[in-house]
């Protein structure tokens, strides 16, 4: 490498070829030609990347129409847990977070506890899609997919475990399905907005849905990127690209970086009548829990509601706020109810390493005892 | 002294003024074009300007939705510009904490926190959230704006537009509907057939 010298211009008590911080002026050039490396090799790593690899865990489609996919997953130990397991992702992102990567997998540490499980991967809805509501999928094809797996498992009832929004499509579900379920497990649910303090809630609330649902039709992913973007917009937005870079020569650092931004840009549009409920219904007029949201002719009346429930919450939640999950625990008649709260955020509470250690030991604990 | 703030908050205000006066200049030019061709000498002539002043309506209303969202544009500019001051200012308070030098981490931890502050606390407020809907308002307005333009010509040449598809897939839907609870009461009549019959 070029050695380059600077000559100081003040004559102080400083050795010669030093700077104030007393690092020599070899040593400044020399990382600064490190950090122009850095820069380029992040450049080129983040606008050519090589495939990024998701969902590993071996698994296969039982089941797909056009808006879902079924996913059974191939067990890797003896089973464990009578009662198969049905995870049903939110519509936003993609559900490959929950088996992100390896050794930071929810569905495989699930798994390797013995658990049967399913997974409904949400798809894209299409332009012809836009009349799609709630109604349809949590009546329908919720509904489809649960007889499924009840009838492959030769059980009455199936433990339900819902992701974020797909927490509270399991929990409207279960208010009006209970006849199937036998346990419910929520992370992270939408419910009492009116004390969510995000971001989210907060455009949610003055936003004219109407008169987007009835221009566009279905919510483009550009809109959610653009609330994306307000979402801790400094100490995750900008941070997140200064530590790549800082960290950019360690090859396990860069995976997981990449992994997580695929998923944070890779969301499917949501269906016109199923993002006015969300936005109208739930965020605007809290009627899911205020026990008033209606799907076709039915009343979601969460009270209804009393079969074993296990709530988890992430205390640094920025996008689901946990004071808008706990109430879950306070509406339902269950008696046998547990709520769960962790000190981590929304994606750290399922992809993480403090998830592998400290939430799925105890999750497991409590399913394991309810699912003979 | 001057409150930058509110001095940027007057300067929006006759920005907005400005906009909206240009707006309703040119509606009033368009009414006065109106009135005239429907003066009884000039009536006759009405029949074949028709066309014309539908496009010029269009347009019209196109202009007007532009001039909308660039006034929200403003406002939002305007939010995001003071949160950027308001950031800029907490870090010029900020002083390094020992050697009294800024070490390369110190001074990225605090320019980062001073930044996410202001910019939190702008995006969780009603004021931006307001803003932030007006400017999607204005921008679906003025897509709608182009869209009945388009759609008008698709009727000029007999094809179905946006609208007529919609009534199309809104019964499609309500039809999927009826025929699954259909199917399931006939299940659930059988079944209860079955038992029935077994019993």
């Amino acid at each position: 490498m070029e050695e380059r010298t600077i000559l100081p211009r003040e004559t102080g008590s400083r050795e010669p070829g030093t700077l104030m911080n007393g690092s020599s002026v070899t040593e400044i050039a020399s990382s600064q030609d490190d950090m122009i490396r850095k820069i380029s090799k992040t450049r080129e790593i983040l606008f050519e990347p090589n495939d990024i690899a998701v969902g590993t865990t071996a698994s296969e489609i039982l089941y797909e129409k056009r808006l879902f996919k079924l996913l059974h997953y191939k067990p890797l130990v003896g089973k464990t847990a009578r009662t198969p397991l049905l995870v049903v992702y939110a519509l936003i992102n993609k559900s490959y977070i929950l088996d992100l990567q390896p050794n930071k997998s929810w569905i495989r540490n699930l798994l390797s506890q013995g658990f049967d499980i399913y997974l409904i991967d949400w798809k894209s809805p299409m332009n012809a899609d836009k009349y799609v509501s709630f109604d349809d999928y949590v009546n329908y094809y919720i509904d489809e997919i649960v007889d499924i797996v009840r009838n492959r498992n030769l059980v009455d009832k199936i433990t339900l475990h819902g992701y974020c929004m797909g927490s509270s499509m399991s929990v409207m579900y279960a208010a009006l399905h209970q006849e199937k379920v036998k346990n419910l497990v929520t992370i992270a649910p939408v419910l009492d907005t009116r004390k969510d303090t995000t971001v989210i809630a907060n455009i949610a609330r003055y936003m004219d849905i109407d008169k987007l649902v009835d221009s566009i039709g279905n919510l483009p992913p550009e809109k959610l990127y653009e609330c994306y973007s307000a979402l801790k917009p400094f100490k995750q937005g900008v941070n997140k690209y200064f530590n790549l870079v800082e960290n950019i020569d360690n090859d396990s650092f860069v995976q997981n970086f990449m992994r997580i931004e695929k998923w944070l840009y890779d969301t499917p549009a949501i269906a016109g009548e199923t993002i006015r409920q969300w936005i109208k219904d739930i965020y605007q007029r809290n009627m899911l829990f205020n026990n008033e949201m209606r799907l076709g002719r039915t009343v979601v009346n969460l009270s209804k509601i009393n079969v074993p429930l296990l709530n988890i919450v992430a205390e640094e939640d920025h996008l689901v706020s946990p004071e808008c999950s706990v109430p879950l625990n306070e509406v339902v008649s269950s008696d046998d109810k547990r709520l769960m709260r962790f000190h981590t955020g929304h994606v750290g509470l399922i992809a993480s390493s403090y998830s592998q250690n400290n939430v799925l030991p105890k999750v497991g604990q409590w399913l394991r005892s309810r699912s003979q | 002294m001057t409150n930058p703030s509110s001095s940027n908050e007057e300067a929006v205000d006759d920005n907005k003024r400005t906009l909206k006066s240009m707006s309703s200049e040119f509606e009033s030019v368009y009414q006065k074009w109106n009135e005239i061709v429907q003066l009884p000498s000039i009536g006759p002539m009405k029949a074949f300007v028709k066309d014309y002043n539908q496009y010029c309506s269009d347009l019209l209303s196109l202009i007007k939705n532009v001039i909308d969202v660039y006034s929200s544009l403003n406002n939002y500019w305007m939010q995001m510009g003071s949160a950027f001051t308001q950031a800029l200012n907490k870090l010029l308070k900020e002083k390094p904490s020992s050697s009294g030098q800024w070490d390369q981490e110190q001074l990225r931890m605090t320019l980062i926190d001073a930044f996410e502050d202001a910019f939190t606390s702008l995006f969780t407020s009603k004021d931006f959230a307001k803003v932030y809907n007006e400017v999607s308002s204005t921008q679906i307005d003025l897509m709608d704006s182009i869209h009945r333009i388009f759609e008008k010509n698709l009727e000029m040449l007999n094809l179905p537009t946006r609208s007529d598809l919609d009534i199309v897939l809104k019964d499609i839907t309500e039809l999927k509907r009826n025929i699954r609870d259909i199917r399931r009461e006939f299940e659930s009549a059988m079944a209860y057939g079955r038992a029935n019959n077994s019993a």
